[in-house]
């Protein structure tokens, strides 16, 4: 179970944590008031991003046709996996294509687009646990079923790769999964030659 | 694999209850927080980032970790004293510890944080000082050429303002000029 932590609410003290009023940043060295802790720092004032919401009563003669979710708006496009048409205040714009916030929302939760995604299984662990388990019972013949287990976690963890934590351990748990299953294997012929 | 999704590992930030690998992408820094056999991804785009620390500390758990260490084993090849081989293994452990951990008391450990606005990252650098400088300039760096992009787009984007028309004085009809 994850630790729970104080919800993120700015910059702060990168030794105490003390929150930092801009105000009293610098670019250069700076010293914290709360823990006199000295640090360097570059500030950034990010420029925000501002939609432009084309109202219906300014669409011009033509007339616009109306967002789905803000009858005043005027629709700017149209929703790449539902078809709603949406404003640009809804419009949101998701690898090269524009999804609608319910459609954005539903890709989040079935974490189907790479970019909403943010849990993985972390495969190269899995497959690292189970050889190393794997090896220390070998002798008791276990080397076999969870040196393939290993073998099916380094697979998923090669092919997933945006789930892999390191491609070192990976080679290293497939190597040991096979270590498991050759020493399993001996152990087992050996068995069958001396019967 | 596009662009976006290309990153490199440019450190770690771990400790005794956090497991958490950074990236480098295009776009901004990730955030991998190893949470058992689960990984869960953070993001700061260098679109967002308003403040980018550098500084210097002291990693007091893996020094106490190292002194429990050296102690334990130290003891142990003292207790051991009568068997040889087993007290210098047990004394090569405790020798080992000593001189991480007087290592690291004396290195101190380089931390470049990077503050979004929802999200942070903090990168730990034990060993490679030079490294960890390079990375905080280029994290700069990145972040302004992205913020400069940003705001260069977000200009384009806006309607050019509508310039003032001087206004010329009406011409004099001919016939009606005044007499100078």
């Amino acid at each position: 179970m994850a630790i729970p932590r104080p919800a993120y609410v700015g910059p702060q003290c990168p030794r105490c944590r003390a929150a930092l009023p801009e105000e009293r940043l610098h670019d250069g060295a700076n010293v914290c008031l709360s823990c006199l802790g000295d640090f360097e720092a570059r500030i950034f004032h990010p420029p925000q991003r501002s939609a432009r919401v084309l109202q219906l009563a300014h669409s011009g003669p033509e007339g616009g046709v109306s967002c789905a979710n803000h009858a005043r708006n005027a629709a700017v496009a149209a929703c790449d996996r539902c078809g709603l048409l949406i404003c640009s205040l809804c419009q949101l714009d998701v690898e090269g294509g524009k999804l609608c916030p319910s459609c954005f929302e539903r890709l989040s939760q079935e974490e189907t687009s790479d970019t909403t995604r943010t849990r993985f299984r972390d495969y190269g662990s899995l497959a690292g646990i189970w050889a190393i388990v794997g090896l220390i019972f070998s002798a008791l013949m276990l080397g076999i079923p969870l040196g393939i287990l290993s073998l099916y976690y380094c697979a998923k963890a090669f092919r997933h790769r945006e789930s892999r934590s390191s491609l070192g351990f990976v080679i290293f748990a497939l190597l040991l999964a096979i270590l498991d299953i050759f020493f399993s294997t001996s152990i087992l012929s050996t068995i069958f030659r001396h019967k | 694999m596009n662009d976006a999704t290309k990153r490199t590992r440019i450190g770690r930030n771990s400790n005794f209850a956090t497991r958490q690998l950074v990236y480098r992408t295009p776009v901004g820094i990730e955030i991998d927080e190893l949470d058992h056999f689960e990984i869960v991804r953070k993001r700061v785009f260098y679109d967002d980032v308003l403040l980018v620390t550098y500084h210097r500390q002291q990693s007091w758990g893996f020094i106490v970790l190292s002194a429990l260490v050296l102690l334990l084993f130290g003891i142990l090849a003292v207790v051991a004293s009568s068997v040889p081989p087993l007290a210098m293994t047990l004394a090569a452990v405790a020798a080992v510890a000593l001189i991480l951990g007087t290592m690291r008391l004396l290195m101190q450990v380089e931390v470049v944080s990077v503050f979004g606005r929802r999200s942070k990252a903090a990168i730990h650098y034990a060993y490679r000082k030079a490294f960890a400088r390079r990375m905080y300039n280029e994290i700069c760096a990145n972040v302004a050429a992205a913020q400069r992009r940003l705001a260069s787009e977000i200009a384009a984007s806006e309607p050019p303002e509508e310039r003032a028309v001087e206004e010329m004085p009406p011409m004099p009809e001919e016939g009606t000029a005044e007499p100078s």
